[in-house]
């Protein structure tokens, strides 16, 4: 294993301190790897055990949160494995007009009115609980906790691009199911028309 | 579809997702504002991206509170695989 030299005022405590306070994040990270309470309270322990068995290459002054979530990130892929559980790796192209496309649609159809007078957080965390693999883990990464492109890249241990491809097909996916909230909801124009969508 | 200063309304769209996210370098960020600010057309997919971005981000209030036994469970195994005194 490699080692970093600790720094002469980063000490085991400052570690326990610095990785236990983020716990409630990689929690959140986990429960949107599992989708499972049961399987995300057991990655959330094997994440930790991982992290202070190798404490050591923690570098002092780095993000934690996102070195907790890159050893959690894998520690589910090796679950999987072990699952003998496949993930799609077809990430395909970069779909950024497909949003504007399809947003268009939604002004079209009435959607996006409607959308616009509701509360969408709560639908939409259902939505992200729907997305499959590898598109939610890097909408959550991204969209949620807030990463930078290259953050979720080293997390997700993927290029930059294949991030953006991802991020942007995650993202046309939920609005996809936002339009369908819009129609389930009564609210979409086909809804209420009864018309055919454009 | 519109043009303005160089950049059309497919171009613009394309850089939308990256203008908002702040992965773009200052010329392509400007070039983006300009278009927006004078195109009619792409403002209101930008002000839907905009907000959708926003209520993603607003998601992690959504989701439930890790549970409260969890943190003791986590500290015991660390502490009977030795790893914390």
């Amino acid at each position: 294993m490699e080692t970093v030299p600790r720094s002469g005022t980063f000490t085991r405590g400052d570690f326990d301190k610095e990785v236990l306070a983020r716990m409630d994040d990689v929690y959140r990270f986990a429960m949107s790897l599992t989708r499972d309470t049961s399987q995300a309270e057991d990655l959330v322990q094997e994440t930790y055990l991982r992290a202070f068995r190798s404490w050591q290459t923690f570098q002092p002054g780095s993000d934690a949160r996102r070195w907790l979530f890159t050893i959690c990130r894998n520690a589910f892929l090796r679950t999987l494995e072990r699952d003998r559980r496949n993930i799609s790796l077809d990430d395909g192209d970069p779909d950024a007009l497909g949003a504007v496309m399809l947003h268009g649609q939604m002004l079209q159809d009435g959607s996006a009115d409607r959308l616009a007078k509701l509360d969408l957080a709560p639908a939409l965390a259902d939505a992200i609980a729907k997305l499959n693999e590898p598109f939610r883990s890097t909408v959550i990464l991204v969209d949620v906790e807030g990463q930078a492109y290259e953050e979720a890249s080293e997390v997700l241990g993927v290029p930059i691009g294949t991030v953006r491809s991802r991020l942007f097909r995650g993202r046309r996916q939920l609005q996809e199911m936002l339009r369908e909230y819009a129609r389930d909801a009564g609210f979409g124009g086909n809804a209420s028309t009864g018309k055919p969508h454009e | 579809m519109n043009s303005h200063e160089g950049l059309d309304c497919a171009s613009a769209m394309a850089r939308l997702w990256d203008y908002l996210d702040g992965e773009l370098t200052p010329e392509k960020v400007a070039a983006v504002r300009e278009h927006l600010a004078e195109c009619a057309d792409c403002l209101p997919h930008a002000r839907f991206a905009e907000r959708f971005l926003g209520e993603l981000g607003r998601c992690k209030e959504c989701q439930p509170p890790m549970p409260g036994t969890l943190r003791d469970k986590v500290m015991s195994t660390l502490r009977s695989e030795g790893l914390m005194s």
